[in-house]
């Protein structure tokens, strides 16, 4: 595949004079911008300890460099990436970089669809990626805003039991969330994630898998696989700091640092966030909350072949009751994620061996307000995961990812899983393997399957199958693959008196969601424009249902059982395009019918037609950059159908809809870039024309103001 | 000059004020906190408003509720969050309880005697939906010990529940003759149990 795009062209021109007995030597040169040929003013060219800004022609000049081996690298605003050059200074030197901005990458490498890294543009599932210059142009203030941005459909009704989010009718329990390849652990009701967790500044980029389409990864992958790829430090010494502030009284405050040393990396952010939340007087309500955060990560590379990493996550998250309010308690919650993974590869690179082992840690619980704010557990859940996955290539022509994982899963709850507290587990074991083979020049195969064996429902055998077929600009891509959602512990175990109002109980036999996800999509790419489309048909069955059961006190039981079937059907275009180096365009379109096979009616939530476009003008004044974005998410109304029964057990359908929505932000951004110091202005007015709906829990038009200082 | 002249009429109506206090303020009863368990479902616990005590607690059941209808000397009964007043379809009397219910915004303090617009509710059938399941048909007043938060665009309550405390109430004793000002002030008791509820009370003209 050829690289479309050339990021760092690096020219190197000796000057003839020899100066055998010089220790020192000048370096001078020149940095362009590789698309428009035009020298960029204030690229910081650095040794690592000399170093100089270019000035309106583009010019630096390094003086007094040591002879020897030198390292010398760009940085300039953060969308355009770090150039680096080695070279044996034995005279004075003059250099040209050229570098461009990261708009459109093909050449960017993803991991989640075959767990080894592969271009984008060769990647044999379609992925779709979100980057972090996207979401800093985007001013994204939270992972659920950047997803939102990016991925058509996605409905939320937050409330105190989390974002209760669904993409195209199926909540959280049919997507899998990763951070950096491993499950986060789902909380509570409808497998609510709380993505407050990630901090959105500490995200490299995330990748996005419609459908059951990698063999790789277990239950839950049966909407699609969202992996949050997290930053890692790359220069000798970086930190940063981030103030925003918003409407509401809404501050998100961030530190971070991080080394990147010749054998050893590491780095360490932890942020703050806070809103007095809206709507106490009226309108729309969202609690006051307090939340606390960080991030860590530590690698060690003993040798070029072997690496060892320890990562940290930890989370804490707590809503305040009103002004007046009698509720005794408010909720606290807090999580932690720790994690360890080594890699070995062997001399002629031909294995690549990945062992890791995670622990996810979730607690629930009252903060009890008339007793000093003493803490009662209401709910536990940990989740531990260990893997190990060896990637063979055998030749050029194959590559073979195969692995071995076993999970185990502990709920625990003082209410919900009987009348004492009661623990529950669950713990499945798995072998994957999945081939690409290379069968002509331009026709990839990919063939992979996963056995799991759950301790509840026994065992699961996923099989898939895909095609990626290159010819000139275009890619096609088809493949057939199946999915399964395992019972979650609730859905299994639930005993729950609800003060006596009603009973939910799980069902210990719950057998396991079974998808098929059949896809077929093009993909152009040519310059600055790439467009994929993507036809699909996911068929679920054995879906778990709640239903009722009114017993002969008239009181309402809820009870589980496998019994409808659901089909979703559907088209996703993707639209991206660089207009005269300066506009970026992008756009989403994605139709789905979403049906429940048994009443015709479509998922509850499910948005038939939904869309996101933005605009950036990637500006300068005085050749000094700025960005400026409009950007909007675009549904036709949200569904709502379901089917009820009366007094006298008589069926009746009930169909009600939200407006059609069209939700609008503008962001500008002007970086400025002293030597190694970046600093980078935000401002936002998001929800432009103030669009409100019942079913959309938002308090109107906001504004926001942002500093982000970083140092490399 | 001015000064004096506002310093005077300052001192005019502090002692129109004064006079009028000493003429026409109602009598305001002692306020009364008063705490109960009523976490249970099967028990209603009745009170008198006039003792401020609560003079005994019967089984929600046909026996139970005949036994304590017949009787006239309970005003207010709790159970869970649900109430009586010894009044319609809670008294085999004919008594004359009930209950009016104040604007959410008038306080509990400000209330000093019967609003003369006041009209009494009497105790009726009412359908309590079972949540999806059979709705249950509960003999009792319209009012009840807990008042939601609710989400003013959408009308809908907010979820989980956020619990306010109630407007005023002014309860009219089983004999028709007093009146008390009631605010329900807890339903959760300190470890978030529901059910334990408290009020303050005041007997007005």
């Amino acid at each position: 595949m050829k690289i479309r795009l050339i990021f760092c062209l690096f020219l190197l021109f000796g000057t003839t004079t020899l100066h055998a007995q010089q220790k020192e030597f000048n370096i001078s040169g020149i940095v362009l911008d590789t698309a428009t040929k035009e020298p960029l003013m204030g690229v910081y060219v650095t040794t690592g300890k000399e170093g100089a800004q270019t000035n309106k022609k583009g010019f630096f000049q390094l003086k007094n460099i040591p002879r020897g081996e030198v390292t010398l690298s760009t940085m300039y605003y953060s969308s355009y990436p770090t150039c680096s050059k080695q070279l044996n200074l034995q005279q004075d030197t003059t250099l040209t970089f050229s570098i461009t901005e990261e708009l459109l990458q093909m050449n960017e490498l993803v991991v989640t669809g075959t767990r080894t890294e592969k271009r984008l543009s060769e990647s044999p599932v379609l992925t779709n990626v979100i980057r972090e210059s996207e979401i800093q142009k985007a001013a994204a203030v939270s992972t659920l805003e950047s997803l939102q941005d990016n991925i058509p459909g996605i409905v939320v009704s937050p409330n105190a039991m989390g974002n209760n989010m669904r993409i195209k009718g199926l909540n959280s329990r049919y997507i899998l969330f990763l951070v950096d390849g491993e499950r986060m652990v789902s909380e509570g009701a409808g497998g609510n994630i709380n993505f407050d967790q990630i901090d959105v500044n500490n995200i490299k980029r995330i990748e996005m898998i419609n459908g059951a389409s990698s063999a790789l990864y277990g239950s839950n992958a049966v909407g699609a696989v969202v992996n949050i790829i997290t930053k890692k430090a790359i220069h000798k010494f970086e930190a940063g700091a981030n103030v925003i502030a918003e409407s509401n009284n809404t501050w998100k405050t961030k530190i971070e640092v991080g080394s990147r040393l010749k054998k050893l990396s590491t780095r360490f952010s932890a942020f703050r966030n806070s809103s007095d939340g809206f709507g106490e007087n009226g309108g729309a309500y969202a609690a006051r909350y307090s939340d606390y955060g960080g991030n860590f990560n530590l690698g060690y590379t003993p040798l070029d072949r072997v690496d060892i990493n320890l990562v940290g996550r930890y989370f804490r998250h707590e809503v305040f009751n009103p002004a007046g309010s009698m509720n005794a308690a408010h909720p606290l919650t807090q999580s932690l994620a720790v994690g360890v993974n080594g890699g070995y590869q062997s001399e002629d690179q031909r294995n690549t061996m990945r062992l890791s082992l995670n622990y996810d840690k979730f607690f629930d619980y009252n903060v009890l307000e008339k007793k000093n704010n003493e803490t009662s557990t209401n709910n536990t859940a940990n989740y531990i995961s260990s893997r190990f996955v060896n990637t063979f290539i055998p030749t050029e022509r194959w590559e073979i990812v195969g692995g071995m994982e076993y999970n185990h899963q502990e709920n625990y709850s003082t209410k919900t899983l009987g009348v004492n507290a009661t623990t529950k587990t669950i713990d499945d074991a798995n072998l994957f393997a999945q081939a690409q083979f290379e069968i002509l020049k331009n026709l990839d195969l990919v063939a992979g399957t996963r056995y799991t064996y759950n301790s509840q429902f026994k065992s699961a055998f996923t099989p898939k199958v895909s095609l990626m077929y290159s010819v000139g600009a275009f890619k096609f891509r088809g493949g057939v693959g199946s999915a399964f959602r395992a019972p979650d512990i609730k859905e299994l175990y639930y005993d729950f008196d609800h003060q006596g109002m009603f009973w939910i109980y799980g069902n210990p036999d719950l057998k396991a969601e079974k998808g098929v996800y059949s896809s077929l999509s093009t993909e152009y790419t040519k310059g600055g424009f790439n467009m994929s489309v993507s036809g699909y048909y996911n068929s679920i069955n054995n879906k778990i249902t709640q239903y009722d059961v009114i017993n002969s006190a008239g009181a309402n039981e809820k009870y589980y059982k496998n019994v409808s079937s659901a089909t979703l059907t559907g088209v996703d275009v993707n639209l991206s395009y660089i207009l005269f180096r300066e506009i970026v365009l992008k756009g989403n379109y994605s139709y789905c019918d979403a049906k429940d096979d048994a009443t015709g009616l479509q998922l509850s939530s499910n948005v038939k037609h939904s869309g996101t476009v933005s605009t950036t003008w990637n500006g300068k004044v005085a050749q000094s950059p700025f960005s400026l974005q409009l950007s909007g998410r675009i549904n036709s109304p949200i569904l709502y159908q379901k089917v009820v029964t009366d007094d006298s057990g008589k069926e009746s359908t009930e169909i009600t809809s939200s407006k059609a929505y069209s939700i609008w932000k503008a962001v500008l951004v002007k970086p400025i870039r002293l030597k190694k110091h970046s600093l980078e202005l935000t401002l936002k007015v998001d929800n432009i024309f103030n669009f409100k709906e019942s079913s959309f829990i938002n308090p109107g038009r906001q504004y926001l103001a942002g500093v982000r200082y970083s140092f490399k | 000059m001015k000064k004096v002249l506002l310093t005077l009429s300052i001192a005019l109506i502090a002692l129109a004020s004064c006079s009028k206090n000493e003429t026409t303020v109602p009598t305001v009863g002692e306020v009364n906190e008063t705490y109960i368990d009523a976490s249970s479902k099967t028990t209603w616990h009745y009170y008198n408003l006039a003792s401020n005590k609560f003079i005994g607690a019967g089984e929600n059941t046909k026996a139970g509720n005949e036994e304590w209808f017949a009787r006239t000397d309970w005003d207010l009964a709790i159970n869970t969050y649900h109430i009586r007043t010894n009044s319609g379809v809670s008294s085999s009397t004919n008594a004359k309880g009930g209950t009016y219910t104040l604007a959410p915004t008038v306080t509990f303090a400000s209330v000093l005697e019967l609003p003369a617009e006041a009209k009494f509710k009497q105790d009726r059938e009412i359908e309590v939906a079972g949540m999806g399941g059979k709705p249950t048909i509960y003999l009792k007043s319209e009012d009840t010990v807990i008042y939601f938060k609710i989400n003013e665009e959408t009308g809908n309550i907010i979820m989980p529940p956020i619990y306010l405390a109630t407007p005023v109430y002014i309860f009219r004793t089983a004999n028709g003759k007093e009146h008390y000002k009631v605010q329900f002030t807890q339903y959760q008791n300190e470890n978030k149990k529901s059910g334990h509820v408290k009020f303050n009370s005041a007997s007005i003209e």
